[in-house]
């Protein structure tokens, strides 16, 4: 049989599009429909009767039992933390680019991390993190013995001892993306630069900012969805104990401890939710890609 | 006739009944599927040699066992999908009520006369699982350690309890762990307010009470005993940490000197220690109840340990039924696993028990938590036998305050 030119094109391009269509459909929209269905049910994870009650779950979220929204408050911790990782990924970023001795080793080991299995990364903290310690340890040895706490005991010290093991693990990730937006930036602007004069600080402010500009809007994206979302750190190192549980912790415990999974369905289409305005806000006042 | 009388009986046992006229079902043979918890026994063998044991009694008849490391998260999972195997355990955070939904009556079984606890499994009539064994809720120690501290007899009072924790902390020993970083040991306080109640069916009473965790009522005396011992500095010290594999080290080598489980956490005690090279571990370890005041009399908490049940949804619950008979019977599972057998015709071999009945504490068995108790800590997310909440409790800054929550909670769930 033969086809024409047209009917073969088609034919190609559906059959490239099939594959990842259907994985899309079938592990991101359907799952994401049954969440938004099971969270207009009563269900309790396991009979096989569910019965639908509307707006209830939402209602009793949002205006009734409101201390179910208080865990989304410890996010602010890891947007905090979130923020000052953003600066130094910018700043490492911007030494590496300039290509002295070793930054390629360092790059790796900033990297490191990141590559690391999150769950190995946490056990290791909540070893590090420990009454005597590895961190305990190593402040003795250098002399900070007195200074010692107890990091994940102390309930004002442990929120930012999670976020700096947090901080840890995604440095990395940033670093390595605004040094790829740092690589596209043409060196003769900075040749330039110099020779008219400009100091290190002038051409960070004037030529590397606006150049990398729109890729730290989409770390700010990224990095907001990441806070509303921390789940593994706390989960692994605290299990929520001193106040540190997060807003995906509680929907877990919901869902698996008091067995209403239409409730915890509800809050996850909630922080769903939440995520979208994030980022809706953000893209409005964030400068956009095309206005370069 | 029995054919008939099973097909009456639920809709589930009607396809397991018309399995059962495609190949005669009177007989045990064909394979089942059994998940068990259970999975340090298949790491040392004994799952296998149990299930080859029962091949060679009933010819033709298989076990296939599939171990689950986290029962309570995962088996839920798999029932909602449907296929759960043959044999499986009754989840014990299943309402009673449901037990007919998920589990095929078996109550023909020759062990609804002789098994303990099977009024616990019973429901209108039916009965749908049988025990493994009992717990004896109680204060495991290490001798070692009391002898270290110069502690000359075990506590049988509060009073002497904490003194006991002082001298043992003065000899650099961690004198009772509670294992609050795992999360899971808390229940044990959960469990410790039927003691304090005096009743083993106190979970009931207290549906009806509008402020249960007050300072004056059994669960709020039971979250204060805990409390005090955090209080007093008589726990680990790392509290966040789930260090539950490390603290079986420490009890058993004596580092650690004791903590409120039941005998099943004696022989994980004794191989974690031995693992690294410690002698004559069960030896050292000893039990004594849990002195809850200063009365001298203290009494020891009977617990059913998980039961065994039959899908409802089994091709075959013949050979199902005969495998738990099998296993129950005539296999040495409830000793090897530590428990007080559920089969009152197989003493306890441990030890431990017999130090902790020789005493002849009172017993008290702890009644089945009714679905409307259970649904009341649900709805005031209070997770019960799960130590979340107690955990907070024990942490919160403002105890008072805390607690007052916790009432208000369990009032608005209650409605009293």
């Amino acid at each position: 049989m033969q086809l024409t030119a047209r009917a073969q094109r088609c034919l190609v391009i559906a059959g490239f599009l099939i594959a990842p269509l259907t994985l899309l459909a079938v592990f991101s929209l359907w799952p994401a429909v049954q969440l938004v269905w099971f969270s207009l049910t009563d269900w309790d994870g396991m009979s096989a009767d569910k019965s639908f009650v509307g707006l209830d779950n939402y209602r009793t979220i949002l205006f009734e039992d409101t201390g179910l929204l208080r865990p989304l408050l410890n996010s602010l911790y890891y947007f905090a933390g979130s923020m000052l990782q953003l600066a130094l990924a910018t700043y490492f970023a911007v030494i590496l680019n300039r290509g002295m001795p070793g930054s390629a080793a360092f790059r790796l080991i900033l990297f490191m991390p990141f590559v690391l299995n999150s769950v190995a990364v946490s056990i290791v903290f909540r070893d590090f993190l420990q009454i005597e310690g590895g961190l305990d340890a190593l402040m003795t040895i250098v002399g900070l013995g007195a200074w010692t706490r107890e990091w994940v005991q102390d309930p004002d010290i442990a929120p930012w001892s999670l976020v700096f093991a947090s901080v840890w693990r995604y440095l990395g990730f940033q670093l390595l993306i605004t040094y790829g937006a740092l690589q596209a930036v043409p060196q003769d602007q900075y040749e330039a630069a110099r020779i008219e004069g400009a100091s290190e600080w002038q051409q960070f402010r004037f030529i590397t900012f606006p150049a990398i500009l729109p890729i730290l809007g989409l770390q700010m994206i990224l990095a907001t969805v990441g806070s509303l979302e921390v789940f593994d750190v706390p989960f692994l190192i605290t299990g929520g104990a001193n106040g540190t549980k997060t807003f995906v912790m509680a929907t877990l415990e919901e869902a698996f401890e008091f067995r209403r999974v239409g409730m915890a369905a509800a809050m996850a289409v909630i922080l769903l939710a939440g995520v979208l305005v994030a980022v809706a806000i953000q893209r409005l006042v964030l400068p956009k890609e095309e206005a370069r | 006739m029995r054919i008939i009388g099973t097909l009456a009986a639920s809709t589930a046992m009607i396809l397991a009944g018309q399995g059962t006229l495609a190949q005669p079902s009177e007989k045990v043979e064909g394979k089942i599927t059994f998940y068990t918890h259970f999975t340090q026994f298949e790491q040392d063998g004994s799952w296998n040699a149990w299930a080859a044991d029962f091949a060679e009694k009933y010819p033709g008849a298989e076990v296939e066992i599939i171990g689950v490391s986290n029962y309570r998260k995962e088996m839920p999972t798999r029932i909602a999908s449907g296929d759960y195997g043959d044999v499986l355990n009754v989840l014990d955070n299943l309402p009673p009520s449901d037990y007919a939904e998920f589990y095929a009556p078996l109550t023909d079984m020759s062990l609804a006369e002789t098994h303990s606890f099977v009024d616990r499994y019973r429901v209108d009539g039916e009965v749908y699982g049988y025990i493994y064994g009992q717990n004896a809720e109680a204060v495991v120690y290490n001798k070692a350690a009391f002898e270290k501290a110069g502690i000359e007899s075990v506590p049988t009072t509060k009073t002497e309890l904490f003194a006991a924790c002082e001298k043992l902390k003065d000899a650099g020993i961690v004198p009772f762990q509670i294992n609050m970083g795992a999360g899971w040991p808390m229940q044990q306080w959960d469990k410790a307010a039927l003691l304090f109640a005096n009743d083993g069916g106190y979970y009931d009473d207290m549906v009806s009470e509008a402020a249960p965790y007050a300072a004056d009522r059994p669960y709020g005396m039971s979250v204060a005993f805990v409390s005090d011992l955090f209080d007093a500095g008589c726990t680990e010290r790392d509290y966040t940490a789930n260090n539950w594999d490390q603290s079986k080290v420490l009890l058993g080598t004596g580092e650690a000197a004791m903590w409120f489980l039941a005998n099943w956490s004696v022989p994980q005690t004794v191989t974690a220690a031995e693992a690294l090279g410690v002698e004559n571990v069960a030896e050292d370890l000893g039990m004594f109840p849990l002195p809850i005041d200063d009365s001298g009399d203290p009494a020891v908490l009977l617990n059913p340990d998980w039961a065994l049940g039959v899908s409802a949804n089994s091709d075959n619950p013949v050979t199902a039924k005969a495998w738990i008979e099998f296993l129950l019977t005539e296999t040495d599972i409830s000793n090897a696993a530590g428990f007080i057998p559920g089969d009152p015709r197989i003493a306890p071999t441990m030890p431990q028990l017999e130090e902790l009945m020789a005493g002849e504490p009172r017993m008290i068995e702890a009644g089945t938590p009714s679905a409307e108790f259970k649904q009341a800590m649900a709805d005031a997310r209070l997770d019960f036998m799960t130590g979340t909440y107690i955990r907070d409790l024990v942490l919160a800054e403002d105890a008072e305050a805390a607690l007052a929550e916790i009432n208000r909670r369990w009032a608005d769930a209650t409605g009293n």
